[in-house]
């Protein structure tokens, strides 16, 4: 069993990852491609100013392929989403 | 002034390692042995991009810079499990809580498991009522980060596993 923090979500889900599909992903598994670009012609706010930015973009190559939907099965809770913890 | 690249790199690395250390989905998938190597047309781009002050990895001791990587790769690792549940919004059944939670719950494992499946994972808010419903509540607060599962339920009803689920399955029956 895993506790997620999802803002407002009641759902209780159960999952049979046997059945129920893929993870597709291409270059590596465990791998997230990252770059970093000096940009001197794109600026961001620091204190009051505008000051020059570097651009960091993160990503993976992935999808998630649901070969049966019936392997996954959810259940929501009635709780108020400001209500409690 | 420090160098921009070197600063830049230890900002990709903690972020790397902030995105590992707190990645799920695809680990269930593994683990299930449900994961495949595909070409680029079968799969999309996932992630995000951001811009930050080039200052702030110009300066020679910027508080913090670290955490916020760790931070940005833990929310790509998040955003994995929530887009899972997003395709199986759209496509599984999603029930009302009727009467007994853990009834239900134990009710949903059985209508979604395999004949021999030995990998079932369920996914629970961090919500007290729920977790009393699981009867969870006795146990140490649960984990706020998918990387760090508190209790691992396996279909096979695992006598290791202290939640109400698998203490029910595991009983043995009498006769």
């Amino acid at each position: 069993m895993f506790s997620l923090p999802r803002p407002g979500s009641t759902d209780i889900w159960v999952i049979d990852f046997e059945r129920l599909g893929w993870w597709l992903y291409a270059g590596e598994f465990d791998n997230l491609i990252t770059r970093s670009d000096l940009r001197r012609d794109v600026f961001v706010p620091l204190s009051g100013t505008m000051v020059p930015a570097t651009s960091v973009i993160a990503e993976e190559y992935i999808a998630i392929e649901i070969d049966d939907p019936a392997a996954a099965v959810a259940i929501r809770v009635p709780i108020a989403a400001d209500a409690d913890v | 002034m420090a160098d921009w690249r070197a600063n830049a790199t230890a900002f990709e690395t903690a972020l790397r390692d902030g995105w590992r250390d707190h990645r799920l989905a695809p680990h269930l998938f593994n683990a299930a042995d449900r994961v495949r190597k595909s070409g680029l047309d079968a799969v999309r781009p996932f992630g995000s991009a951001d811009l930050l002050p080039t200052e702030w990895l110009t300066s020679d001791v910027i508080a913090g810079l670290d955490h916020i990587a760790r931070e940005w790769g833990r929310e790509i690792a998040l955003a994995e499990v929530r887009e899972l549940f997003t395709s199986l919004e759209a496509r599984s059944r999603v029930i009302e809580q009727q009467g007994d939670l853990a009834e239900q719950v134990r009710e949903a494992r059985a209508s979604s498991e395999g004949r021999s499946s030995r990998m079932h994972a369920i996914f629970a808010p961090a919500r007290w009522r729920i977790l009393r419903a699981l009867e969870l509540d006795r146990e140490p607060a649960p984990a706020e980060i998918p990387g760090t599962p508190r209790v691992v339920c396996t279909a096979g009803a695992s006598r290791a596993c202290p939640c109400s689920l698998c203490r029910a399955q595991a009983r043995p029956t009498s006769g």
